[in-house]
């Protein structure tokens, strides 16, 4: 006859108060980590108990009764699959994130709608003034001071020039060191995962689930999945005894989510570090900078005591390997758009013609400026002609002549493609007027003549010749009637200037740098001010482009996150009710307790007295 | 069922209060700037249509003041053209009454003196000045017009208006060109040179108002020269009796006050013409304005915000914010454990 035990009910009772009381621990820890930031409610885990042995003789009348509850353990309420989601979202999200960033940054310097006295913008405004002081000039050629207005004018643009180059060098000089922050950063979180995959590991051993534990680690690898994509995997190893723990598996993740090598392996981890490529000319010992290209090396895996895992090595990854916010600041830092060299193009990342990082503002609005300053120096710059443009001879004043392919004598006129044998009859024969205007100021040479070449936004200055007075602006390039140069009020070249000032010019990225991609076709047709205002178009599509992915990933990371919460948050309402339902169960097994108490009470006190 | 946590609702709560908060003021921002846009990303399409119009207004306000110049200019022209046409009428008058139809022709040598005299004041009248410019020194308006050299010819810039050997030189002088933007288009054509239809020429020539060269008789074209031309005849008659000189005297006479006939109605001509240029820049002055009118407004339309609609919106924002308060605060209290006892 099985389960006759007269105290065994005792037991029930005290294993029922002692889940209840259990029960009310694991709510107490819930309800106090509500605010924790990546606390994942527990849950008790409790069995049913029974203790019993086969007896030697089965009865089919034996009634086979329970002894009460087992609590087995705590457990964690975490659906993986909801991880694995919120973390694809979140490395498009710190994608976005970190290209608003940087875009946003740029929309300082190059945004200039409601900017301005009059909200004109400023560079635009400058040119709208600098095209109105030459009106003012054509009007009044051969009076200094409006020459000088003009030059004022110029001088201003130019400095604005200087001014969007120097703070898109400083925006540049800030993304550098915001990424290697997050590189920094980047490794901490690796090493805090290492860490803690060490001290679960041992925890586990011991047999002590660490869910706080792996709390931290899961906030850390969300944290992480911002700034690269990441697929995460969970390995059950052998530690002995029989026993089995997990193995937290960190892989890189390309775009599309496929994984292309280990990030953490268990106890052992890669860092991140920037490329370094030997400075050239080389020095002795050899001299270290920052690749160019700010691509990220991968170091062999390696235990927090430094011990290399056996196999693996250091990894220099491609230029497309990486997504999420680490890899949108090196394209803020590195992609150049339509300046991208052709070899890119073909080799490492065949989109990169269209993305545009600080590069590719700062070499449009280098263009710009190189354009300008070019058109401008050729206007200004020229020989003495007669009315009907022929070029004429700086002593005799006649009509510069030469024979042509067909043994004829005719006149060098404007309109003759120079050949370089015509070019040199012209320097030798014509008589010069004018001068350049802009010049580069990074080039140290005798004269501005020699300072015409490489002019960028950064190095645009005015010539010294127009500075000190010497050069002005030409007002004609055609010989006055009565006069060995032109006329006093002649302003045919300034109405020149004026049609150049809003005619349509071919930016071409040959135009700044050898070997970029498509580099020979114009990447836009049209006035100066017409560039200015499409280099802020562009950045503002791409903004407007960033912030709605931005907000629809953000939604989606939102979205995902509350599923998470709908799993793994605490609930008060939840708390509420199981706070009732284990004190009612705590106060149950009392009441047994005292019931089996009174009936024993009965049993030991109460019986056997007959005849007392 | 979804299980909605507290955790959930605070979080969803904290981004839509956020949403809502961003929403307000965007909305307090477009009725303080009163602008419809305050970045370029916020509507690239309407920031870069703004500015091209910025620029078009900016343009025509040159073009106004362009032609506002030239107005003033080609007034003063009009005015000396005007005065040296009327000292011409004179001393075409005077030397028809005078010196042609005077029978005692006692008059004629005081007339000579006169239309010296009148020779003078006409060249010194188109000499006038506008903003440090001569106005009718063509496109060398730094040199003067007219003077005279030491035989009493008239020079103009220099080379003798009565010049047979200079002709190609008064001829491109007459032609000078000084082309002024006031919003016909300033264009060029494939060589760079300028289309003169699309362009004021603000370049007035001395030569075309008074003439230049001499005709098939050999007298002189130039109306100041036909003038001091009679004046040396006059001078030369008998200053008792009147009589010419000679009896060639006596014909030139004839024959260049017959002449001066024509160039006073050629001057009167050059002058209806030059305020017919005034009139057209005076036209065009007011044409520009009310392009400039236009396209303020068309700028204003794209980017000043409908202030009515502007508070609408922002009270609307405001009510919505409001609301998620006050909503807030009700989730926040509530729950179970409220009610436990």
């Amino acid at each position: 006859m099985r389960g006759v035990s007269t105290f065994g009910a005792f037991t029930t009772a005290r294993l029922g108060i002692l889940a209840a009381q259990k029960g009310l621990d694991v709510t107490g820890h819930n309800i106090t980590n509500i605010n924790t930031a990546g606390y994942t409610r527990q849950r008790l885990d409790q069995m049913s108990l029974r203790v019993g042995a086969v007896d030697r003789y089965a009865s089919q009348y034996d009634a086979i009764v329970g002894s009460g509850v087992l609590c087995t353990g705590v457990s964690q309420l975490r659906d993986p699959y909801l991880d694995i989601r919120f973390r694809n979202e979140q490395a498009s999200v710190g994608a976005m994130d970190a290209k608003l960033a940087g875009l946003e940054e740029l929309k300082t310097v190059l945004d200039e709608v409601a900017k301005g006295d009059g909200k004109g913008g400023i560079m635009e405004a400058q040119f709208n003034d600098l095209f109105t002081q030459l009106q003012n000039l054509s009007g009044k050629v051969g009076q200094d001071e409006y020459d000088s207005l003009v030059r004022s004018s110029a001088y201003s643009l130019v400095k604005l020039f200087n001014s969007y180059s120097e703070r898109l060098s400083t925006i540049q000089k800030n993304q550098v060191g915001g990424f290697k922050q997050d590189i920094e950063t980047t490794n901490s979180i690796l090493t805090k995962i290492q860490d803690l995959n060490n001290s679960i590991l041992k925890s586990e051993v011991h047999g002590d689930s660490a869910l706080e534990l792996k709390d931290q680690r899961n906030l850390l690898i969300d944290e992480l999945s911002q700034y690269m994509k990441i697929n995460v995997e969970y390995e059950r190893i052998p530690v002995g005894a029989g026993q089995t723990a997990d193995k937290l598996l960190i892989h890189l993740a390309d775009k599309s989510g496929a994984s292309i090598g280990d990030l953490v392996d268990g106890n052992f981890a890669r860092k991140l570090s920037i490329h370094q490529v030997a400075v050239v000319p080389a020095t002795i010992p050899p001299t270290f900078v920052d690749s160019p290209n700010y691509d990220l090396d991968l170091s062999p895996l390696t235990d927090s005591q430094g011990n290399l895992k056996t196999g693996s090595t250091l990894v220099n990854l491609g230029d497309t390997d990486l997504y999420g916010s680490l890899q949108s600041t090196r394209e803020i830092l590195t992609e150049a758009g339509e300046f991208t060299p052709t070899s890119v193009v073909t080799g490492a990342d065949p989109n990169a013609a269209s993305k545009r990082g600080i590069p590719y503002y700062q070499k449009t609005l280098d263009a710009l400026a190189n354009k300008f300053a070019t058109v401008f120096n050729n206007a200004n710059t020229g020989y003495l002609m007669d009315s009907d443009g022929n070029y004429l001879d700086s002593t005799t004043f006649n009509p510069i002549t030469y024979t042509d392919g067909g043994g004829i004598v005719v006149n060098l006129t404007k309109n003759t493609t120079l050949t370089p044998a015509l070019q040199t009859l012209l320097n030798t024969n014509g008589k010069l007027l004018g001068g350049p205007l802009f010049i580069n100021n990074s080039i140290t040479a005798a004269n501005d003549t020699g300072k015409l070449t490489g002019i960028t936004a950064s190095n645009i200055a005015l010539s010294s010749g127009w500075s000190t007075g010497a050069v002005r602006i030409t007002n004609s390039f055609v010989k006055g009637t009565n006069t060995n140069g032109s006329n006093s009020t002649d302003n045919s070249n300034i109405a020149h200037m004026l049609v150049l000032m809003k005619s349509e010019q071919q930016y071409k990225a040959d135009d700044m740098m050898t070997g970029a991609y498509n580099g020979g076709t114009a990447f836009f047709k049209g006035s100066f001010q017409e560039m200015l205002n499409n280099t802020a178009a562009t950045l503002a599509n791409d903004l407007k482009t960033t912030n709605t992915l931005l907000n629809n990933y953000v939604a989606s990371a939102d979205q995902m996150n509350t599923s998470r919460d709908a799993v793994s948050s605490v609930d008060l309402n939840d708390e509420a009710t199981n706070m009732m339902q284990y004190q009612k169960s705590y106060a149950a097994a009392c009441r047994l307790m005292t019931t089996l108490d009174e009936a024993l009470d009965k049993l030991i006190n109460g019986t056997g007295v007959v005849g007392r | 069922m979804i299980r909605i946590t507290t955790n959930g609702v605070l979080r969803n709560y904290k981004s839509n209060l956020l949403h809502s908060s961003n929403q307000v003021n965007s909305a307090r921002d477009k009725v303080l700037t009163q602008r419809n846009f305050n970045s370029f990303a916020e509507d690239p399409a309407a920031a870069t249509q703004a500015f091209k119009l910025r620029r078009s207004f900016s343009r025509t306000s040159d073009q106004i003041t362009n032609s506002s110049d030239l107005m003033s200019k080609f007034q003063s022209a009009w005015s000396a053209a005007g005065t040296a046409k009327n000292l011409v009428q004179q001393a075409a008058n005077d030397a028809t009454l005078k010196a042609v139809n005077d029978p005692t022709g006692s008059g004629r040598q005081p007339l000579g003196k006169v239309l010296s005299s009148t020779a003078e004041s006409i060249v010194q009248t188109l000499n006038v000045q506008y903003n440090d410019a001569f106005i009718f020194s063509g496109n060398d308006a730094q040199t003067v017009p007219f003077s005279w050299d030491n035989n009493g010819n008239l020079l103009y810039r220099g080379i003798s208006v009565d010049s047979t050997t200079d002709l190609t030189k008064l001829e491109q002088m007459s032609k000078e060109t000084a082309y002024v933007d006031v919003g016909a288009g300033l264009t060029e054509d494939s060589t760079g040179t300028l289309n003169s239809a699309s362009a004021f020429n603000s370049a007035l020539s001395g030569l075309n108002l008074l003439g230049y060269g001499v005709d098939a008789d050999g007298d002189p074209k130039n109306t100041v020269s036909i003038i001091k031309k009679l004046s040396d005849i006059f001078l030369r008659c008998d200053a008792d009796s009147g009589k010419y000189a000679t009896d060639k005297d006596q014909a030139d006479a004839m024959r260049l006050n017959n002449k001066l006939q024509d160039s006073l109605s050629s001057l009167t001509k050059n002058w209806v013409t030059i305020d017919g240029q005034s009139d057209y820049l005076t036209e065009n002055k007011t044409r520009l304005e009310d392009s400039a009118d236009t396209i303020n407004e068309q700028i204003l339309s794209i980017e000043q915000v409908d202030l009515a609609d502007a508070i609408t919106n922002f009270s609307w924002a405001q009510y919505c914010y409001n609301s998620a308060l006050k909503v807030g605060n009700q989730i926040l209290s509530q729950s179970l454990i409220d009610y436990m006892n």
